[in-house]
Parts: C-alpha cells; sequence; structure tokens
C-alpha cells in the first residue's frame, strides 16, 4: 500500500514560487522564495513520535550552533500540526557525491575532497559530535567545497541515545556502516567510526565508483555488511591505484577497530596534508 | 630508547640513592603509600622533572600507612569512600587537588589514577569513566596546566588474555583525544616469581604494541624482570624496584591490615645471565660449578661486601638490591639500545643464553626450587618466536 504524502500545501502557502526537489512519502522537500531569508530549502516532513522529533530537533539545533560554510544555514523548525514538521535552510546547489562516486581521475583529487570532508566534520567532531551516515549521498559537491547534511543520526558521544534497542545495529547505512555501528557497540561509536566511513568513501572513489566491500568483486558472496564485519576490502586494487602514502592512510582509516584508526582526528587532518603536500 | 624507572615504596632511599648516587635507572614512580608529601618535596626536582606520581588509588576506600596524609586519596577527602557519594562534586574536587599536588611537586606528567578491578567486571569501563577518568579530564581542562596526561589502567592476566574484553579496553583508552598516554599496571592471579604465562604474556605484548601503534605513550609499572622480554613491544618505560611488592604488582600493603604477620623474603641476588634472582645460599654452588664467580655476579662495592665472610644476608640489607639496580641497569639499557631492527634478536639472544646457562647448571647437579630455576624463559623463548613471526599481532 503507498503510503499517503505529508500534506504540504498549507505550508507553501507562506512561501513564494515553490519547486518540488525531491521527497518520499515521509519528507518532502521544495524549493521556494522566504519573505526575509529569500530562496531557500523547505522540508516539510511528518515525525512518527517524539523521539524521532527530538532527534530532527537536535539536528537543527546543533547546525544552528555551527556557523560554518560546510553544513547548510538553519533559518526555522518548527512543529505543525498533523505530526508534521517543517524546516527552513539554506539551499545548496550541488549534487551529491554518490552522482560523481567515478569522476575522480587521480587519487590525490580525491584525497582533496576527503580532507575537505575533514576539516568540515573536525567542527563536529571538535564538539563530541558523530554524524554516523558519512555516505555520499551526504556529501554534497558544490562549486566551492562539500558540504555535509543530513546530520539526523549524529550523536552527542556523551547524550543519552534515541536509538531504539530492537533495532540488529544502530542507525546508519549499512553499507557505508563501520563495524562498531553494525554489531551496534554504542560505547565504541566516536570519531573514529565516521573516520572508518570516510575511509570507504575515499576507497570508492579510488576504484572509479565500485564499493571497496563489494563482494561481487571481492568474491566469497555475501553481502556489504558482512564483507565490512570481514574486515575483507580490495587492497590489491587499491594499491594498485595509489600512492603508497595513499594506501597506508585507507589501510589505517579501515581498520577494523576503532583502536586500529587514527586516534585524534588532528591526526587523521595531519596526515592527509603531508600525502598532499608530498611528505608520504 | 625504552627508560628504567624506580618503582618506589618501602626502602625507597635504597632507589633514590642508586639514581642519584651511581645514575642507576632513568627516573622514578613515586607512590603516596610509604612517602608523605614532605618526603616527596626531598626528592630533589631535577629528579621529580622526569618522573612519575603514583595516586595509588587502587583501593580507594582504604588510606593505608602515608595515604593518609594525602587529602585527595578518596578515603580521606569523603571521610569513607563509597561508589554511592561518589558524586561529581567530590570526584572534581579529588581530582583538582590530585593534579594540582602533581603539578606543583614538578613530576614529568599528570597520572588520572584508577582503582582496581579483579576479574572481568562488565561495569570497568563505565565505573572508571565516570568516577575518575571524567572528573580528572574536566578538572585539567578547567586548569591551566599544561603537562603530558597520563591515565593509569590496572588490568587483570584474565582482562588481558581475553581479546574481546582486552579490545574493548584499547578502544576506550584510545578514545579520549585528551590523553597522552597509559601508565599500565597488571595483576596476575596467583603468580609465580616469574611471569611463564605465554597468553598472558602475548596478550600483554598486544595490549602495548597497539597503544604505541595508537601514538601513546606507554609506561608499564610494577615489573620484574620481564621488563625486557616487554622490550620487544616497544614501551616508552618500565620499572625496576627493591622487594617483589615492587616488582609484582599486588594489593596486599593497600589492604587494611588483618593482624596477619607476613614472613620476609630470603634474601637473593639478582644474575643478570640466568634473567633471574638466585637465593644467596645457591651462590656457593653455582661458583663451584661455573668456576669463576665474577662473570655470573658483576663485581663492585657491593658485592664485595655481600661476599664478606661475615656478611649477613637478609633482606633488610641494602647490598643486594643496590647491586640489582646497578647490574640490571648496565643489562637493561645495553639491550634497549639496540637498534630496531636488532632489538627483538638481543632479547631473543639474552633469553636464549639464560635458559643455556640454567641447563649448563642443571647437568652439573644443581637443583633449583620449583618456580626459581629459570623454567619462565621457554616460554619467554615462544613469546620472542611468536612475536617475530607476527603469529599473534
Amino acid at each position: 500500500m503507498k503510503m499517503q504524502e505529508v500534506r504540504v500545501d498549507d505550508v507553501l502557502a507562506e512561501f513564494s514560487a515553490p519547486i518540488r526537489l525531491g521527497g518520499g512519502g515521509q519528507k518532502q522537500v521544495y524549493r521556494a522564495t522566504h519573505p526575509v531569508y529569500g530562496e531557500v530549502a523547505v522540508k516539510i516532513g511528518r515525525y512518527s513520535s517524539q523521539s524521532e522529533l527530538e532527534r530532527i530537533s537536535r539536528e537543527v539545533g546543533l547546525l544552528q550552533s555551527i556557523d560554518s560554510p560546510y553544513f547548510p544555514k538553519q533559518f526555522l523548525f518548527e512543529p505543525r500540526s498533523g505530526s508534521r514538521f517543517c524546516i527552513v535552510e539554506e539551499l545548496i546547489s550541488g549534487q551529491p557525491l554518490e552522482h560523481h562516486l567515478g569522476d575522480f581521475n587521480e587519487p590525490y583529487e580525491a584525497l582533496k575532497l576527503i580532507r575537505h570532508v575533514v576539516n568540515a566534520m573536525s567542527i563536529l567532531w571538535s564538539r563530541r559530535v558523530v554524524h554516523r551516515d558519512l555516505k555520499p549521498a551526504n556529501i554534497i559537491i558544490a562549486y566551492d567545497h562539500p558540504r555535509i547534511i543530513d546530520l539526523g543520526i549524529a550523536r552527542m558521544q556523551d547524550a543519552t541515545s534515541l536509538t531504539l534497542s530492537f533495532v540488529p545495529f544502530g542507525p546508519c547505512t549499512p553499507d557505508y556502516a563501520s563495524p562498531e555501528q553494525l554489531t551496534n557497540q554504542k560505547r565504541a561509536i566516536d570519531h573514529r567510526s565516521d573516520q572508518f566511513t570516510l575511509g570507504i568513501v575515499l576507497a570508492q572513489l579510488i576504484l572509479r565508483g565500485t564499493h571497496p566491500f563489494d563482494p561481487s568483486v571481492i568474491g566469497q558472496g555475501g553481502s556489504i555488511p558482512e564483507r565490512i564485519l570481514q574486515n575483507a576490502w580490495q587492497r590489491d586494487a587499491i594499491q594498485a591505484a595509489c600512492s603508497p602514502g595513499i594506501f597506508a592512510l585507507v589501510e589505517k582509516m579501515l581498520g577494523s577497530k576503532p583502536y586500529l584508526r587514527f586516534r585524534r582526528y588532528q591526526d587523521l587532518s595531519c596526515e592527509i596534508s603531508h600525502i598532499l603536500e608530498g611528505d608520504r | 630508547m625504552t627508560s628504567l624507572l624506580h618503582q618506589l615504596g618501602h626502602r625507597y632511599q635504597w632507589s633514590l640513592l642508586s639514581i642519584l648516587e651511581e645514575n642507576s635507572g632513568d627516573g622514578v614512580i613515586v607512590g603516596p603509600r610509604y612517602m608523605g608529601p614532605e618526603t616527596v618535596s626531598q626528592i630533589p626536582h631535577t629528579l621529580r622533572a622526569r618522573s612519575l606520581f603514583d595516586p595509588q588509588f587502587f583501593l580507594p576506600n582504604t588510606a593505608r600507612g602515608k595515604l593518609q596524609d594525602y587529602s585527595f586519596f578518596p578515603d580521606v577527602l569523603s571521610g569513607g569512600y563509597s561508589t554511592t557519594d561518589w558524586n561529581t562534586g567530590i570526584a572534581l574536587d579529588c581530582a583538582s587537588r590530585c593534579l594540582e599536588f602533581q603539578r606543583a611537586f614538578g613530576f614529568s606528567a599528570l597520572v588520572i589514577p584508577t582503582r582496581f578491578y579483579e576479574g572481568m567486571p562488565s561495569e570497568f569501563i563505565p565505573n572508571q569513566e565516570n568516577q575518575f577518568v571524567i572528573p580528572f579530564l574536566q578538572s585539567i581542562e578547567g586548569s591551566r596546566i599544561n603537562l603530558p596526561v597520563y591515565l593509569q589502567l590496572i588490568l587483570t592476566d584474565q582482562m588481558l588474555r581475553d581479546e574481546t574484553y582486552r579490545t574493548g579496553i584499547l578502544n576506550w583508552a584510545t578514545s579520549f583525544p585528551e590523553l597522552d598516554g597509559i601508565y599500565l599496571i597488571y595483576h596476575v592471579h596467583n603468580r609465580q616469581k616469574q611471569i611463564g604465562n605465554i597468553d598472558f604474556l602475548m596478550g600483554l605484548m598486544n595490549f602495548i604494541a597497539a597503544l604505541k601503534n595508537a601514538n601513546m605513550a606507554v609506561f608499564v609499572g610494577y615489573t620484574n624482570t620481564e621488563s625486557i622480554l616487554l622490550l620487544c613491544a616497544g614501551p616508552d618505560a618500565v620499572t625496576m624496584g627493591s622487594y617483589e611488592n615492587l616488582r609484582m604488582f599486588g594489593l596486599r600493603s593497600f589492604e587494611k591490615e588483618n593482624g596477619s604477620v607476613t614472613r620476609g623474603p630470603n634474601a637473593r641476588v639478582y644474575i643478570p645471565r640466568l634473567m633471574d634472582w638466585v637465593d644467596y645460599q645457591y651462590i656457593g654452588a653455582i661458583g663451584r660449578v661455573v668456576g669463576n664467580i665474577d662473570e655470573y655476579i658483576d663485581d663492585d662495592n657491593y658485592r664485595i661486601r655481600m661476599f664478606e665472610p661475615f656478611y649477613n644476608w637478609h633482606f633488610t640489607k641494602p647490598e643486594p638490591y643496590k647491586h640489582y639496580f646497578k647490574s640490571f641497569t648496565q643489562q637493561f639499557q645495553r639491550i634497549a639500545s639496540s637498534s630496531d631492527r636488532e632489538l627483538l634478536e638481543n632479547v631473543a639472544y639474552e633469553c636464549q643464553q639464560a635458559l643455556e646457562e640454567f641447563r649448563v647448571l642443571r647437568s652439573s647437579g644443581i637443583v633449583f626450587p620449583p618456580g626459581n630455576g629459570g623454567e619462565h624463559l621457554a616460554s619467554w623463548m615462544t613469546v620472542i618466536n611468536l612475536w617475530r613471526g607476527d603469529a599473534y599481532r
């Protein structure tokens, strides 16, 4: 049965020139003009529980507290009637990285992008916030530098978890999740979990779009999450495609356990800079 | 190069004289159990500047001996430590006083103390984190102290042998960007004088190597002669101590006194070529077998005194221990100064030679008491071979 789409007309009446950008049954996204903020993105969605509303509210609050060009500015957040919410935020022009996975001709170009993402994420990591879903769909390629979106499942490391306990793994996109997310080891999830996801993204860019844990390439069957849990990735193909410095970086980011990865995000950033500056 | 520190305790004067007058060792780890603040202040500043202070919160509800003289010790501070009363306010007060003491006395780094837990408790991490780690880190953040920060970890042999538990602690200990290193202590249940458990030693060495790989300094406390073996894992510092309770971590001297009388140890002498301590009564027999005891026991003023006809061998006499500090420092530094490439082979050579020496002595009729005949050396060679082959890492 098709889910009934969230009602939007009453909210959009407050804006001018709305154009639908996308969305599904639970959330619709429009480009529109706001009388105060000008051209904006309007997200109208439906929440199913108070905890979901809290999570969305937290994402907005977090973004409002960050004044960074790497994250969309948040203008408004309002619960609406009928278990709906409305978010008005900066309109970002650009496309998700998932549409450009094969576009990076040189590993160094891919690494430059990752350096931007690490710079952006450092703002969150320094506040002990973990994104937990840093997949290519949530990295927007804009004209100047990437933007990070969808902090809906970001978690303060010392905040009480809103995660439902019956899910087999923690909130994440399984194909881009770290082993500790897939096994729902909440205590082990920190910035190094995001680092693992970025390791997947970097490896995927080096492989011109092929997922490094893709079982159809590695063989042995199974699914990507299963391969992630076995830490079975395309070492040989990546090693052949990039410099020893970049390979060593990918290898450390994809460490099967958090303690095997870069301990401090500053160390990761430093290592990337060394490679790009030709020191590795 | 790995440093060698004195673990101070009872008879701390022997260690201090050894390092100050003979340059044996690179620094000290001061413990408040046997040294009040006044005594600590008498350690030369230059020595404190290359040393650590271990607050010894192993049993925070028991302030035995000089621990009572420290206002930051949990049982003293709160008038009786209990986990239920250990709230944020008390924990922060404890942390700020303890950190200020370490800063004011000019130690080289700040040590965040933790408590001892038996076995493998499931609440080890949250308890340590809530009661000590977070309050201390908060206190450091609010202060202007700019020194390296080391977290103390007291791990049991079960924790280090169990890979899942060990991994959990590694993930946790490496999760605090504020930390610069770990001050590691291990407690081996029912241990003999030397550690021969291969799984434990491999787990310990893996643990140290993993911390080093995570760019953390690693100081290993309360080590016996296995510190030479641990060189293979690359710690920043290991320790030596006079009495066995400073070379084998235990709680006896920190627990409430129960009236039982502790028997003093037999006087023993450290023999570098055997990588072990030997009961003084065996020295004559060994001398007759090997012909020239000079090759076994380094000749110095202490040996001259120990070998005088009327020398009264007793564990309260300093000569055997000062002799050990001197001999062991020389042996340790000779091996530790090896290049990275040669270190493992030099440790292996030392162990293999000691194993062979014991074989010769036994074949000549010397029967060592159980646990004192170099039995651990076969295990150590196995550990080195596995480590060399990368089999466990």
